[in-house]
């Protein structure tokens, strides 16, 4: 007969192993799925923010300043962006998020989308659509299509189905519209429909063009290829301000598909972080198979590349959202959209530039400035010396000649809805209302390729223009976010392992 | 032999009293007593490994033990009985 202690012994031994089993199989997620699931309407949230209870694998909202969470009331989020972390115990190749959500959102912040981070290199997120208050509210007069996940609106109905507006669109764009550029689009880019830009009215000119200015990290280019073959070329030089290696990838897409790459490995003999820069090397990309017509050019660094002297057989070399010039010396920019945000990171960049017809100044470094031009059209900026960021959504250009903007008007924050819109076309799925007026919308990600460390899945809620100061452009309560990750199940990985 | 005992209960040898308490675990207030040094002790070594599986899985998947369990609990609970071994245990 076993003693009492030899049965405690043996009862917590089997306890113990009954956990770690218990834990083994959360890990393996037989079942090939994982859940998570945070209300903050629930006492909950108060409760377990005392440590009560077990944390949650949906981490609390950081910043902590841009967050308020209200006594057994929802989350309400003040400030753009908010981040959380998920915890998931292995990658999964799909993620489903729902969110129930009350927007008070304004006409300065109708966007509200959330997402992964998809890039730790660049911090780019992958964002989804949740709540944009121009789809919602802002065309209730107008005619709305739906199809699947694509949602046409138009001013006066003439298509009764998307595919059939889509059909008439690739064939004859240009009859459709009464104004230039009458269709606006939002989380769709309409890569194999004609472009809203006749390429047959740009120059022709087969010489070299020079972007005149150092640019500073990650940047994105339009250029227009009038002949067969490609010849880029320039120079790049290491700051060593970061304790990373530095690596480069120069690609280049035509639509979606990417046609040419180089990539760069950092050997260079500089030590990381002493801000010691290193010598100044070339780099070049020719190819002759490259017929004419429009391409990406994406150069993928850090902050502590910079590159200059970049040569291109085309007139148009336009930068794409988001440019950082580096030189000391004035700087001369256009871009077509009527506003720009700009951010300095350093003391030393701050100053007083013009902008359209506008003298703006910057006196704080890593507060976004936002400026609007009273003026339409094609806006210059004349900067004193380079060193700030700026950004907007359209492209920047160094000569007004070599702008080249491709994309449809999208249907963000700064759009100004105006007359000449007469079709938006949409990747969005209307919320759906629940009682209370809470509201409830599901995203889906692939989330094969997405940034994961330590476990965990980074993801944000993105309410671009939403600022703390003075409350500008309203709040938002969230009452509950749930996330389920799905990938392959434990019975689909052994047969792939037996095949 | 359950015939043998359906056969006392019958001619009431076992009364029905006696049935149950057969049944009933023998762990009274003194049985408690004199045992309370051994389960505080067995409680205080389940908690160590407890908290040592939890360190050792926070080490290979960080944020996985807490999302069952809750440290600062555990760790309270192990200190308690710890300061229980301490003050009462007799060797």
């Amino acid at each position: 007969m076993l003693s009492f202690h030899l049965k405690i012994r043996i009862f917590w031994l089997i306890l113990l192993f009954l956990i770690i089993i218990f834990f083994v199989f959360r890990f393996i997620s037989p079942s090939g799925s994982w859940r998570c699931h945070q209300n903050f309407k629930e006492n909950g949230f108060l409760f377990s923010s005392l440590s009560l209870s077990a944390s949650s694998c949906i981490s609390p909202a950081s910043p902590s300043e841009r967050v308020v969470y209200a006594a057994n009331g929802p989350l309400l989020v003040l400030a753009d962006p908010v981040y959380f972390s998920i915890f998931s115990p292995r990658p999964f190749s799909r993620a489903e998020v729902e969110i129930t959500y009350r927007p008070h959102l304004s006409s300065s912040t109708p966007v509200f989308e959330a997402g992964f981070l998809a890039d730790a290199k660049l911090w780019r997120y992958q964002l989804k659509p949740v709540y944009n208050l121009w789809l919602e509210q802002g065309f209730s007069s107008w005619s709305s299509v739906q199809e699947g996940s694509l949602r046409l609106l138009q001013r006066n109905k003439r298509f009764t189905s998307v595919s059939e507006f889509l059909d008439a669109w690739r064939q004859q764009a240009s009859d459709l519209c009464v104004h230039k550029n009458c269709l606006a689009v939002y989380n769709l880019t309409l890569n194999d429909f004609p472009p809203p830009l006749d390429f047959s009215a740009l120059k022709q000119d087969s010489g070299l063009f020079k972007f005149p200015y150092a640019l500073r990290g990650a940047h994105q280019f339009y250029f227009y290829l009038p002949q067969t073959g490609l010849d880029l070329s320039g120079s790049f030089f290491d700051l060593n301000d970061n304790k990373d290696k530095d690596e480069a990838q120069f690609l280049i897409f035509s639509g979606q598909r990417q046609v040419a790459s180089v990539s760069l490995i950092d050997q260079r003999p500089q030590v990381e972080e002493s801000s010691d820069r290193s010598p100044v090397q070339n780099f070049s990309i020719a190819r002759s198979d490259l017929g004419p017509g429009l391409y990406r050019l994406e150069f993928k660094a850090n902050n502590d590349l910079v590159f200059n002297s970049l040569r291109i057989n085309s007139s148009y070399l336009s930068v794409i959202n988001k440019i950082w010039p580096f030189d000391q010396e004035k700087i001369f920019l256009f871009t077509d959209a009527p506003y720009l945000q700009v951010k300095s990171l350093d003391p030393g960049a701050l100053q007083e530039f013009s902008f359209g017809q506008e003298r703006v100044s910057l006196s704080e470094i890593y507060h976004q400035y936002e400026f609007k031009s009273r003026q339409g059209g094609l806006q210059s900026i004349s900067l004193e010396r380079g060193g700030l960021i700026l950004e907007n959504n359209g492209v920047f250009a160094a000569t007004a000649d070599s702008l080249l903007n491709p994309d449809y008007q999208r249907l963000d924050r700064f759009s100004n809805l105006s007359e000449d819109i007469d079709f938006v076309l949409a990747d969005y799925q209307p919320a759906r209302a629940e009682e209370d007026a809470w509201l409830h919308s599901r995203l889906d990600f692939e989330s094969s390729t997405f940034y994961r460390e330590n476990q965990r899945y980074s993801f944000i809620l993105s309410i671009p223009g939403l600022k703390l100061e003075g409350g500008a452009g309203g709040l938002l309560e969230i009452k509950e976010i749930r996330v389920r990750f799905y990938g392959k199940s434990l019975r689909e990985k052994i047969s792939d392992w037996l095949h | 032999m359950v015939k043998a005992f359906e056969k006392k209960l019958a001619i009431g040898c076992i009364k029905k009293n006696d049935f149950i308490n057969m049944f009933k675990p023998k762990i009274t207030l003194a049985f408690w007593k004199k045992n309370l040094d051994i389960l505080a002790e067995e409680f205080f070594y389940f908690l160590s490994f407890l908290l040592l599986t939890g360190a050792g899985l926070e080490i290979i998947l960080p944020g996985f033990f807490i999302l069952y369990f809750n440290i600062a609990i555990l760790a309270l609970l192990w200190l308690l009985t710890l300061l229980f071994l301490l003050l009462y245990v007799r060797r």
